[in-house]
């Protein structure tokens, strides 16, 4: 009766030694991970939700740290490793989540910045148009022509920023434009309402 | 009771000893074991606090883009955090007996200091950006307003004032980027900005270059002479105007009395030929007729005598190469008048000064004094 006790015993013990000893790497979560991770970079979150991306990009680094560490051991336990790769996977998948949302807020902000551009720049050019010229104000409106010509092709810089996807730089190009297209503006505004207020005689 | 029935009856449970024990004690031992064993087993509660703490640290650190300004610092912060997390949830799911949050504790402290280390870099790298940035754009900004001041000497066909609005818009990418909080966007629009108004400068010194080279320069340096010898011998102020550095100097002889910055006609720094060039002309004039305020539209006015011989016989040349068409006159009415100082050029050809310079001037020249107008002085000409 002892001595079967013993070899049942002994038993259990040689199958969990084989059990634990013999664990395999969790190719499966680390796949899982590596899938999600892609979808990611895929969606640019390296550059469109770094954090995000940085804390997923981690998580796996340590995660891989671990198996390596895990496999060079007698007794294997992966749990650790696998709780990582549920956090890489996790990660990833809010940075790739994050990084589709920031850019699509990006490329709106940009297109209607470009928008604000165009129209600010008509406005410069229908107000250029209706200003009075005289000895005094034809240099400035040469001069505000030229400028209003050199908009036109800061924005169709930023357009060209937009359309290769570089929605920062088209965002930050059209608000300059803009509001330089919308100080020209004020500028001949100003000068119209103070020709209103002080007419003088043409000089002969 | 025999020693096996004891054991049965769990009056002897620690050690191979196997004194007797009494009833009264075996309950109390029994609860220090409950009391002691855990603590010996390392069954202290999960370190949540401490990863909270460094969560938010995290948190605080993705606010100033810490992965991203200190990258080596944050990603070693997350990577100690995601292994912390990770032993939490390990020890979590372990049987109360065997669970063991000391190693989760040791990655928890450490999480928590990569973690404030990678908030206090990045603060201090943002920091830096900013302060960088600032001055970056405040620089630019500077440049251009000095280049803009240098570039009113240049023709506007030569397409200087066209790459200064450039830079301007450059530095209004800059100043976006600043205010958005992105200090090396706007470092970077500044540093390009920089590089425009480095070519916009060489622009300006090549064609100061081909000024100075011009053939006409011994004709300048003929009449300035001239009217400086002039001036110190009869001992009467005299006029030179300086066209590509805008300035009008009164001298006497050889000595500077004053000198004032001026606007000049629209037509560029090239010499008048005819009317409608807007230009300013060259040559040697007198003041014919000095009206004061309410005489002139532009404040205070010292008319001259363009068009004297010499213009009209270049002009009869040029009609006659056909370089002027039929029709077109010689032009007139060329004066030095106010309401200038607008640091740009906008007259049909007259020099323009601010009102205060102009008080300043008609009471120091008279009808006769005489008006030398050069493209430039050659470097030299005066001692």
């Amino acid at each position: 009766m002892m001595k079967r006790s013993w070899i049942v015993v002994t038993l259990v013990a040689l199958v969990m030694v084989v059990a634990v000893g013999c664990a395999k790497a969790p190719q499966d979560d680390i796949n899982a991970a590596q899938a999600e991770m892609d979808k990611a970079k895929q969606a640019q979150a390296e550059s469109w939700a770094a954090t995000e991306f940085a804390a997923a990009s981690e998580a796996m680094n340590a995660a891989q740290a671990e198996i390596t560490a895990q496999n060079e051991k007698f007794m294997k336990n992966y749990d650790k490793a696998k709780e990582l790769l549920a956090k890489a996977k996790e990660d990833a998948a809010k940075a790739a989540e994050a990084a589709v949302a920031n850019k699509e807020q990006t490329k709106k902000d940009a297109e209607a910045a470009i928008a604000a551009a165009d129209t600010a720049v008509q406005t410069a050019e229908a107000s250029l148009k209706t200003a009075p010229v005289t000895k005094d104000s034809k240099a400035d409106i040469t001069l505000m022509k030229g400028d209003l010509a050199t908009l036109r092709g800061s924005l169709d810089q930023a357009r060209q920023s937009f359309s290769s996807e570089d929605y920062k730089k088209a965002l930050e190009s059209a608000t300059s434009v803009k509001d330089k297209a919308t100080s020209i503006t004020d500028q001949v505004e100003e000068a119209k309402k103070k020709r209103a207020a002080h007419a003088v005689p043409k000089k002969k | 009771m025999n020693p096996a029935r004891r054991r049965r009856a769990g009056f002897l449970i620690l050690g191979s000893s196997l004194r007797p024990v009494s009833p009264v004690v075996a309950p109390r031992a029994a609860l220090l074991i409950v009391v002691t064993l855990p603590p010996l087993l390392g069954c202290g509660g999960p370190p949540r606090q401490i990863l909270e703490g460094a969560a938010q640290a995290m948190r605080h650190s993705s606010e100033v883009d810490g992965v991203t300004r200190a990258p080596e610092i944050c990603s070693a912060a997350q990577a100690a955090l995601a292994r912390a997390e990770a032993e939490v949830r390990v020890q979590d799911r372990r049987s109360f007996l065997s669970r063991d949050y000391s190693e989760a504790e040791d990655l928890a402290a450490l999480a928590l200091r990569s973690a404030q280390s990678c908030d206090l870099h990045a603060r201090i790298v943002r920091n830096q950006a900013r302060s960088r940035a600032e001055i970056a754009l405040t620089d630019l900004e500077g440049s251009i307003g000095r280049v803009r001041a240098l570039a009113r000497h240049i023709p506007d066909d030569e397409g200087i004032r066209s790459d200064l609005t450039a830079v301007e818009v450059t530095l209004g990418e800059g100043r976006g980027g600043f205010e958005h909080g992105q200090f090396e966007r706007a470092a970077e629009a500044a540093g390009r900005g920089r590089e425009q108004v480095a070519h916009v400068v060489a622009e300006i010194n090549r064609f100061v270059d081909r000024f100075q080279a011009s053939p006409r320069r011994a004709i300048w340096r003929r009449w300035v002479l001239e009217t400086l010898r002039d001036s110190a011998r009869a001992r009467t102020p005299v006029i030179l105007v300086d066209k590509l550095r805008r300035q009008l100097l009164l001298m006497q002889g050889p000595e500077e009395i004053t000198s004032y910055m001026v606007d000049l006609g629209t037509g560029g720094i090239d010499s008048k030929t005819r009317a409608g060039d807007e230009a300013t002309p060259e040559g040697r004039y007198r003041v014919t007729q000095v009206r004061d305020v309410g005489q002139t539209r532009y404040y205070r006015a010292l008319m001259l005598d363009y068009p004297n011989e010499e213009d009209r016989l270049r002009f009869r040349n040029l009609r006659r190469s056909g370089k002027v068409p039929r029709g077109q006159g010689i032009g007139g009415d060329i004066e030095i008048h106010g309401q200038g100082g607008r640091g740009q050029d906008w007259t049909q050809g007259c020099v323009a000064l601010d009102n205060d310079d102009m008080d300043d001037l008609v009471p120091r020249v008279a009808v006769g004094t005489q008006v030398t107008i050069v493209g430039t002085i050659p470097d030299g000409t005066i001692p």
